[in-house]
């Protein structure tokens, strides 16, 4: 017996010994490597899908620094804790330990596009190998790519100003010395991705077959559009021969912002502009100018109505690029709406998204000229307070007192800003708004009440709507990224700068756009109603137009932030005041103009600064001025 | 040592001749076995005959495992009557004691009362056996009554240690082995690892959380030397690897051995797991006798070892306000001066609460109850030792009177236990091991710790626990709980009242071993078989109601009435909803054969081998994703070769070869060699005139080789393969109007590096033993350790545009240090004896190679050289004069706006700014470099008692300033204002009083980051020297109970964490930065031990 038991057990020892190198070998075949992402048509569509997952969430305030990173809009303390990044930048508190939003290293709820990028070059490199789809689709395919390179670069140096250009991926297990890369100077930067764009093109298709399935790929339109953005902003003063930040030298004495003013960066991006345009309307683009219902509402309300539907409604004619991965939904779109009806139990809208005071002043006069230029409206008495009249009742509820400010303004103020007293439809009912202390839409938990008294109103279809204890919205919209109006501003914009003076041609796309909101031309107007009649014809008299007119027109969606640094005026704008009115106050004492918070702007703020930790494992990179 | 050049050559030697060596091995007693044919037959009874009593024996005599019979002849011719009694040790007469006339097979046995009497010469010498006793021999001589007191058979234990896969001789033990006395470890705690610091050298050891269930110290063994993720040492019970959970449910009564294996001699036969150390532990097996039950019975009463001394409401609500104006002169006040006069007043108690958190839900002790029997005992052919424990721990949460469910802690857990061994043939053993830890828990859904976080985030002003109906509520049945806003602050009283979790866990393991001599083939040579498989399965389901919560909406303050509104009309639920938790199964093989030959040829050679084969597998249930599901598996083939000459000098070499599935088939396996010599010089002529001083002096050095395959994680294993989620929700794109076109994406967690292979540690150890006349032992080891092959991420570049960090062995770390332990024994009369004991461990481990980037310009940011847990931070100077000074020091932007009253750092590369080039080394390690204990027993006839300190030296510790930081919301699930401590309150800067050096810096209603980076203003010593343990017993007398058939009665009482010294006063210095959670807890207690 013991024989046997032994023979059994030295057989046991033995088998194991032998057994071994199988015994380790616990991973069996067909384990997932990046190689099947190619291995078909379905699966490259997915990396397709990741190359665009980079796209930042444009509509989410927290993470578009265009949103809430300005001083377009402003939430209370309540609301804008450390956790709001977008809100800590706009406050000045921006640092390079863990900078806000930072897109570079991917931290503080920026995405990190240089793992974007990378991706992107993976699928230029592998596509190839997809055996089951046709050689067009596949040009369309890299070219879309090709796009998303091209715009990730994009974002990164419109934020960063000069940056590594990453045009091929390094192999993974590479020295640390080929990892320590450069930032390349701007000018090559901006032709780099002009470049990129270029490749692009000719491979987009000019429309979708499909709006449906198929909104949000990118177009001709987009890649032209884009394109203009990106040239607008090389030939802009932050980047054009921009004296403060000229000194920018990496340790090889590479000099990365262009020492000199070049013209010819404007003429480029008229050119780029005028393309786009073209481009555009040959793809039946087209400024919205009608808003369809079957409420009958007097005209000036169909003008505001209109005005609210451009980037709101399904199906518009105008934004060329919207964000359909995050569209504002109904969890955003409810901070923006203050509440208008009598709830029982919870606060259907959250309502802290509040617009400025600046804003409320930004809009012309029912004149189309500033405020301060008109010289019919009363500005020095704007915060004085005078009762509505019946006439006035699409704007102001009649018999309802509040701010001078709030009278007599063009058809924009009343499509984008919401505010005391003023009429605010949800067709077709016609609510009217109720801050002060204590009213309606005020303070009923946390966090949920404007800062100031105003919301932008703008970003909230008329088809939304009030529904028991509930508020309900019409369509969760794709956040606008371009839309038609901007590329017309963009070229009289870069026109402007490129003549001597400014002419027909520089006024004929800003009053288009002047015209769709109900106004007059630049000329009439500024010749019948301002102080400064002559001022349309002098250029920096022109660019002060044409800057206010793209602040009004693209105000609260996230163009300003950009436009006010690559103008460098955020120096000046961002130190001013943020106010509103005196939400504490009860009845008419709301109406005292109140600081919300003082923000800090510094020389260094018109860029972010690159990681600490960054840095000091590449101390190639070498840190923007002021960080 | 130039690893680099000699290395792959021994890697191939093993890789190809080991196994083969093995193999022959082996095949030489199958050889030799066939070769005998049927000799064996028949061999079974014969062994019984050479147990007759021969004149070769010796006083004792051995035991015998295959006793004979005995012939009783009283026919014999009288010459001489011997009568006498036999007892036990404690006195009680034994029956059935065989006494015979050694060389003769005449004998008798006693009788009842344990008397006999037996005729003899002169001459003769009589033998005195019983089973489960040690035998003795008597010479007549003259005698005419002799009595015996019969003593119980010396634990073997007493000379031999317990080493990797076996026993040596104490005497021939070259590694570095430190072993304890499982009393030592009987602390009153149903958590063994918590009796591990200071116990025994070489451990460093503490305890974070006091919350029943989760209370495990952390255990290291001389420390930590790597970076990597494993860093605490192998466990293994009965030879099986276990967790550290398992260990912490071991009832020092069922262990019968405990040892620390800490060099590479001792440790090299686990190959590539024993790196971190092993902690080895042996349960007890049944000896032959007489059934004998012990029985342990402990209730002890349990509470924190320091509360937690909050500011009071009124207080916090000043200071609240003020945290806002001081921040921002615009900011909403939290609490109206109404509000403030009104708490003050205390008006209304519903209307304006002042809610104490911890007193409505902490209580201020606890009793916990445990149980433990066990009983062994047996015969010649197989023998048993069962046991069994019931503990049960409760919580130290009140649970209030308008609670529908007991919501305190209330942790049971069960603990069966079988040995049984039997000896099939007089040359075969086979051992069968069951065991089995169940664990039932009820208690709060967010667990005792998160609980107790929670009242530490609770705002005491803002809403009380519930209202008592309004007159619109009267006929309401559920509890109106308070809450705020939108009814989303934490209410703990709510959240702890909601409901409740139950979970179970259980844990199987059973174990078969069989030991056979192989003595037919040479003399020496054993052969060893065990299989062993563990079950665990664990599983939990929470029941709860949503309460319903409430807010004074108006209050009437002539009438004192007050309106509730309802806050949570939808979510609210009166009734009971289910929610089936975690469910956790996983299973482990293990197989382990060994092949041992011992000898002693002649006098003076002794000679050993040992030869092991393991294999292992580990198998999880719910692992997640394909990768991690995949078996966990080692195998491996281990050695020893040790040959003594005169006890005197001895030399040893070790060696582990093993493999692992981690890594690609080239790096796959490991080979670990050590080697030691040994000199025991006090047993050399020279030395015998020292002898009664210096009665013992043993000198040993080891050097060696261990691995460590736990590497990356436990979730990241394969590092030769990349990982990668082709089906990615998160990298996934939305097109189309209303985003009706949607494709996931792809991600990469894991880059493919089929290089990466063993964490390897070069070990050496140079170990003295001293015997002081004969009482005092002390060992002392010097030790000295390099770890090579470190897994490290790659420096990472977000411009390289990775997904994942890249990983590689580019890490190193050494680590020297000493550990020493004395024993002092001694009896001064019969009655009083006393024994002491200390230990001491001093460990530090440091980076030699990380990788990092070019510090060259600030070398203080360097790892290399500091300690592995060092910590680095800015040096705060003091608190902020004012905002003019802030305005002229370095910028601080550190993630916040700072103001006067905020910290003040020191800028350490005079860049003008303070930026993370300005962190340095600050304080010493987290976990602590020494670790020492010390302490007595002694005993006066019936009554003993001891002392056992504890301390600590050599670490720092953080207040954890984010989890303090008053007021802020520091919860992840509800919106929450953090507690303000009363020390906070009491000293802080303020515009008023801007005491610079304040412990607070300027309040703040939100997270100032410029406060919250790590510096040297809440580094704390984590210095502490504690009263660990004390236990006072009396053993009852024995005509108490005798009659009732007991043996032996203690009765005891003790305590645990009575006394703690320590600068630190805020709360218990072990918890270190954790201070604002589940309190460690002091113990009293008393128990009552009985044996029969």
């Amino acid at each position: 017996m013991m024989k046997s038991i032994l023979k059994i057990l030295i057989t046991i020892f033995l088998a194991g010994t032998i057994a071994a190198c199988d015994y380790l070998d616990v991973v069996p075949d067909n384990v997932a490597v990046i190689e099947n992402a190619f291995s078909d048509k379905y699966n490259a569509e997915k990396f397709l899908a990741t190359c665009y997952s980079y796209i930042p969430n444009f509509g989410d305030p927290w993470i578009n620094p265009g949103l809430l990173s300005g001083d377009e809009v402003w939430f209370n303390e309540e609301i804008m804790d450390d956790s709001n990044t977008a809100a800590m930048i706009a406050k000045g508190e921006q640092n390079s330990l863990d900078p806000f939003l930072n897109f570079w290293d991917g931290g503080q709820r920026g995405k990190n596009m240089y793992v974007g990028i990378r991706d992107c070059n993976i699928f230029l490199e592998e596509i190839k190998r997809v055996g089951d789809m046709s050689e067009i689709e596949k040009k369309k395919w890299i070219a879309e790519v090709k796009f998303m390179k091209a715009y990730y670069h994009f974002w990164l140096f419109k934020s960063y100003g000069p940056i590594p250009i990453v045009d091929e991926n390094l192999p993974i297990y590479v020295s640390t010395e080929e990892v320590k890369i450069y930032r390349d100077p701007v000018d090559s930067v901006v032709n780099y991705i002009v470049k990129l764009i270029d490749e692009a093109i000719p491979d987009l298709p000019l429309m979708l077959l499909s709006e449906v399935t198929d909104l949000g790929r990118i177009t001709k339109p987009i890649a032209t559009a884009i394109k203009a953005r990106v040239l607008a902003t090389a030939a802009s003063p932050l980047f054009n021969g921009n004296p403060d930040f000229a000194s920018l030298t990496d340790n090889r004495g590479v000099k990365l912002f262009p020492a000199t003013f070049d013209a010819t960066k404007w003429q480029k991006a008229a050119d780029a502009a005028l393309e786009a345009i073209e481009t555009a309307e040959m793809a039946n683009f087209r400024l919205v100018d009608s808003y369809q219902t079957k409420y009958k509402h007097s005209e000036a309300m169909m003008r505001e109505l209109m005005l609210r539907s451009i980037v709101t409604t399904k199906g518009n004619t105008e934004v060329i690029w919207g964000c359909t991965n995050f569209p504002f939904s109904h969890t955003y779109q409810r901070m923006l709406q203050p509440l208008l009806i009598t709830v029982t139990d919870a606060n259907p809208v959250s309502q802290f998204y509040a617009a400025t005071l600046r804003m409320a002043e930004l809009y012309y006069s029912k004149n189309g000229v500033p405020i301060e230029e008109d010289v019919s409206f009363p500005y020095e008495d704007r915060y004085t307070l005078r009762t509505a009249v019946t006439a006035e009742s699409d704007y102001v509820r009649s018999g309802e007192t509040t701010a001078m400010l709030h009278f007599d303004r063009e058809s924009r103020f009343y499509a984008s800003i919401a505010f005391d007293r003023g009429t605010f439809v949800l067709e077709p009912t016609y609510y009217y708004v109720q801050c002060r202390a204590g009213e309606m839409a005020t303070k009923r938990n946390k966090g949920e009440f404007s800062v100031t008294g105003y919301w932008p109103k703008k970003l909230l279809s008329p088809r939304n709507g009030f529904s028991g204890n509930s508020y309900e919205i019409d369509y969760n919209f794709p956040f606008p990224i371009i839309r038609l109006a901007d590329i017309y501003l963009l070229y009289a914009e870069a026109l402007n700068e490129v003549k001597a003076a400014p002419d027909a041609e520089v006024y004929e796309y800003i009053d288009k756009v002047r015209e769709r909101a109900g106004l007059q031309g630049v000329v009439e107007s500024w010749a019948a109603h301002s102080k400064n009649p002559q001022k349309p014809a002098t250029k920096e008299g022109m660019r002060k137009i044409i800057q206010q007119e793209r602040m009004i027109e693209l105000s609260f969606e996230g163009q300003r932030f950009w436009d006010l640094r690559r103008w460098k005026l955020a120096l000046d704008y961002m130190n001013r005041p943020i106010r509103g009115w005196d939400i504490s106050g009860r009845n008419l004492n709301f109406y005292n103009v109140t600081t919300v918070y003082t923000p800090r702007f510094e020389f260094k703020d018109y860029f972010w600064p690159i990681r600490e930790r960054e840095r000091i494992n590449n101390p190639n990179l070498v840190q923007n001025l002021g960080w | 040592m130039n690893r680099g050049r000699i290395f792959p050559w021994v890697q191939f030697a093993a890789k190809f001749w080991v196994p083969w060596l093995a193999i022959f091995l082996l095949m030489v007693p199958v050889l030799q076995l066939s070769a005998k044919g049927h000799s064996l037959k028949g061999d079974t009874r014969a062994g019984s005959t050479e147990q007759a009593v021969t004149e070769n024996q010796i006083t004792p005599v051995a035991e015998s495992a295959w006793p004979g019979e005995v012939t009783y002849d009283s026919q014999q011719p009288a010459r001489r009557t011997i009568r006498g009694k036999i007892t036990d040790q404690q006195g009680a007469p034994l029956p059935g004691v065989t006494i015979t006339i050694l060389g003769t097979t005449r004998g008798v046995i006693t009788d009842n009362d344990g008397s006999y009497s037996i005729d003899v010469a002169s001459t003769d010498r009589l033998v005195y056996s019983f089973i489960g006793l040690e035998s003795q021999i008597v010479d007549v001589g003259n005698q005419t009554t002799i009595n015996v007191t019969m003593k119980e058979k010396t634990e073997e234990l007493e000379d031999v240690t317990v080493v990797a896969f076996a026993k040596q001789k104490k005497e021939s033990v070259l590694a570095s082995i430190e072993t304890v006395k499982p009393e030592e470890l009987r602390v009153p705690s149903s958590n063994l690892t918590t009796a591990l610091a200071g116990r025994m050298s070489g451990i460093i050891s503490y305890q974070r959380s006091g919350e029943p269930g989760q209370d495990n110290a952390e255990f290291f063994i001389r420390g930590v030397t790597t970076f990597g993720y494993k860093k605490d040492p192998l466990i293994l019970i009965d030879g099986i690897e276990l967790s550290s959970a398992e260990l912490s449910r071991l009832h020092p009564d069922d262990i019968a051995a405990f040892s620390i294996m800490k060099d590479a001699t001792a440790t090299a036969l686990y190959g590539a797991r024993g790196a971190n150390g092993v902690i080895l532990v042996t349960t007890k097996e049944g000896r032959e006798g007489k059934a004998k039950v012990n029985i342990r019975w402990e209730s002890s009463m349990s509470q924190p070892t320091k509360n937690i001394e909050l500011a009071d409401p009124i207080t916090y609500m000043k200071l609240h306000n003020e945290a806002v104006r001081t921040r921002d002169p615009l900011g909403e006040l939290p609490y109206s001066p109404t509000k403030v006069d009104n708490t003050i007043a205390g008006t209304n108690p519903y209307v304006y609460p002042a809610t104490d958190w911890q007193n409505l839900l902490l209580k201020d002790y606890t009793m916990n109850h445990r149980l433990n029997f066990n009983i062994s005992g047996g015969g010649t052919v197989a023998r048993y030792y069962i046991s069994g424990g019931i503990t049960q721990d409760n919580g130290i949460l009140e649970v209030p009177k308008e609670n529908d469910f007991n919501n305190n802690i209330d942790l049971k857990k069960y603990v069966i236990r079988s040995n049984v061994n039997i000896n099939l043939t007089k040359t075969t053993e086979v051992i069968l091991r069951v065991h089995g830890n169940f664990d039932d828990y009820r208690g709060p859904i967010r667990g005792g710790t998160e609980t107790y976080q929670m009242i530490m985030r609770s705002n005491p002003v803002l809403f009380p626990a519930y209202y008592a109906p309004d007159e619109a509520n009267k006929y309401v049945q559920h509890i109106l709980f308070g809450n705020f806003g939108n009814g989303n602050y934490i209410n703990p009283y709510a959240e702890m009242v909601k409901g409740y979790k139950e979970s179970s866990t259980s844990m199987m393991l059973a174990q078969f071993e069989l030991k056979q001599d192989l003595k037919f083939i040479t003399e020496g040579l054993h052969f060893r078989l065990l299989g062993n498989t563990t079950r665990d399965s664990y599983f939990d389901v929470q029941r709860s109601y949503a309460p319903f919560f409430y807010y004074v909406n108006s209050y009437n303050n002539r009438t004192d009435e007050y309106k509730l509104r309802l806050l949570n009309s939808d979510s609210g639920r009166e009734y009971l909803d289910y929610l089936e938790g975690q469910k956790e199964v996983a299973s482990t093989f293990y197989a382990e054969s060994a092949l041992d030959y011992d000898r002693t040829f002649g006098e003076d050679h002794t000679v050993s081998g040992l030869l092991v084969g393991i294999m292992r597998q580990y198998l999880k249930g719910n692992a997640g994703d394909l990768q991690r599901s995949l078996p966990s598996r080692n195998l491996g083939l281990s050695g020893r070769f040790t040959y003594a000459y005169q006890t005197k000098y001895f030399v040893e070499f070790n060696f582990g070869y093993n493999g692992t599935e981690r890594f690609s088939a080239n790096e796959r396996f490991g080979f670990f060699p050590s080697a030691g010599v040994g000199w025991y010089v006090s047993k050399e002529k020279f030395w015998e005139p020292l002898l009664p001083t210096f009665s013992k002096l043993k000198l040993k050095a080891t050097y060696g080789l261990v691995g460590n395959d736990a590497i990356g994680s436990d979730s990241d294993r394969f590092f030769y393969l990349s990982n990668v989620n082709l089906n990615d929700g998160n990298r996934g794109f939305k097109w189309g109007a209303d985003g009706g076109y949607s494709r996931n994406g792809v991600s990469i967690s894991r880059y493919a590096n089929d290089k990466i292979t063993w964490e390897t540690a070069t070990k050496t150890n140079l170990g003295v033993e001293v015997g002081l006349f004969d009482k005092i032992d002390i060992e002392a080891d010097f030790f000295t350790e390099y770890r090579t092959n470190i897994l490290m991420d790659r420096l990472s570049f977000s411009t390289f545009g990775l997904q994942a960090a890249t990983k590689a062995n580019v890490g190193e770390a050494s680590s020297r240090g000493i550990d020493a332990s004395i024993d002092v024994q001694h009896n001064f009369n019969k009655d009083l004896w006393l024994t002491a004991r200390g230990n001491f461990t001093y460990a530090k481990g440091i980076y030699e190679k990380v990788e990092e980037p070019d510090y060259s310009a600030t070398p203080w940011k360097s790892r290399v050289g500091q300690p592995i847990t060092q910590q680095w931070g800015y040096i705060a100077e003091r608190l902020f004069v004012d905002d003019k000074e802030v305005a002229n020091s370095p910028r601080q932007e550190l993630g916040s706006i700072v103001m006067g009253g905020d910290l003040k750092y020191r800028d350490i590369n005079n860049d003008d700014r303070i930026s993370s080039l300005d962190q340095v080394p600050i304080g010493f390690p987290t976990t602590p470099e020494i670790i020492y204990g010390f302490g007595a027993s002694m005993g006066y006839k019936s009554v003993d008692l001891s002392l056992f300190f504890q301390g600590s030296a050599r670490s720092s510790f953080w207040i954890d300033a984010s989890a303090t930081s008053p007021f802020v919301d520091n919860d992840n699930n509800y919106l929450a204002n953090n507690a303000l401590l009363k020390a906070y309150a009491d000293s802080h800067w303020s515009e008023a009083n801007r005491d610079i050096y304040a412990l607070w810096p300027r309040l703040s209603y939100k997270w100032e980051n410029n406060n919250l980076v790590r510096n040297t203003w809440y580094m704390q010593d984590g210095t502490f020297l504690r009263l660990k343990s004390v236990e006072l017993g009396y053993s009852l007398p024995k005509n108490l109970y005798q009659r009732f058939g007991i043996e032996y009665m203690r009765l005891y009482g003790s305590g645990t964490n009575l006394l703690t010294f320590s600068r630190f006063k805020l709360w218990d210095p072990e918890m270190g930065g954790n201070g604002l959670g589940y309190p460690v807890q002091r113990v009293l207690n008393i128990g009552l031990q009985i044996s029969f």
